[in-house]
């Protein structure tokens, strides 16, 4: 079982490769998913992330460190993908379990053509609108995740909403 | 759709749950990934210690060999007197060329002839080989 020694703070925890992999699985999932449109694709991607994270071991200076390594790998490998091949989106996520029937098929429909907007949007500009907009990461941080500087990412996130605005025929 | 219904779904996203069947899938597939890693790590560590191990074998075995000693070589030192003294060269032993055995002819035995003259003081004697 390998230990990754994490110093948050001023105490230096020591935490196993595992425990990292439960707590971040669901956080990197989701960007994978948001990026590529689909699950399989995501799981694939995560897996990727989390080996390169084995790999690369220890030596992170803090838990914030290590998320936004992470974040740049699975972001990375997204992009890879989808410079590859253009993934078909799957498109039927309607939530299970609605008591209002109707107001979920709608509030489905709207993410649905939501994500088929966010798929037509450049890589970096959909991945500075997953990482600051659906992940809720500072400027700074998606900044540092996208190796560019916090100006240029306001001005991609700017560009990616009035776009999406534009694509579903927004105000 | 307007902005504010935009980043409305942006927040649902964020807190729709991830699909519990792909979570257990990642953490299966990357723990199986992550073992086959540690284990090719052991192997390939075990096979470069046998290598090494195979080429110090082969090594002292040729060590083993009788291998001609290094000529001692004088190393110069700046500023030293002694710098530019080759010490003399030993010169190379000559064997002692082995001579060939001088082939004896073999000779017949000696033949003597008596001759007596008139004078019994005077004895001719004839030697002589065959």
């Amino acid at each position: 079982m390998q230990h990754i020694a994490i110093i948050t703070g001023v105490s230096r925890v020591s935490t196993t490769f595992e425990d990292i992999v439960r707590q971040r699985e669901a956080q990197i999932l989701r960007v994978a998913h948001r990026m590529l449109g689909n699950w399989a694709d995501a799981e694939d991607v995560a897996q990727e992330a989390f080996v390169k994270l084995h790999r690369h071991g220890l030596g992170f200076a803090n838990d914030a460190a290590m998320g936004s390594w992470l974040y740049r790998v699975a972001v990375n490998v997204c992009m890879d993908r989808l410079r590859a091949s253009r993934p078909s989106l799957e498109l039927t996520e309607v939530a299970a379990g609605s008591a209002n029937a109707e107001a979920t098929l709608q509030a489905a429909d709207d993410k649905r053509l939501l994500m088929a907007a966010m798929a037509q949007l450049p890589e970096r500009e959909r991945a500075a609108v997953v990482l600051r907009e659906i992940e809720e990461l500072s400027t700074a941080e998606v900044a540092a995740i996208l190796g560019s500087t916090e100006v240029t990412v306001r001005s991609q996130v700017s560009k990616a909403i009035g776009r999406l605005r534009q694509l579903l025929g927004g105000k | 759709m307007t902005e504010d219904r935009m980043r409305e779904l942006f927040r649902e996203m964020r807190e729709e749950p991830v699909p519990a069947d792909s979570l257990a899938r990642v953490r299966m597939a990357v723990s199986e990934r992550t073992e086959r890693r540690a284990t090719g790590w052991w192997w390939r560590f075990a096979a470069a210690v046998a290598l090494a191990a195979c080429a110090l074998v082969v090594l002292f075995v040729t060590r083993m060999q009788d291998v001609p000693a290094a000529p001692v070589v004088a190393v110069a030192r700046p500023g030293n007197p002694l710098a530019s003294y080759t010490p003399p060269q030993p010169k190379p032993v000559v064997a002692p060329a082995v001579r060939m055995a001088r082939k004896v002819e073999q000779r017949g035995p000696d033949v003597v002839i008596r001759i007596e003259t008139p004078d019994p003081d005077v004895v001719l004697l004839l030697v002589g080989s065959e």
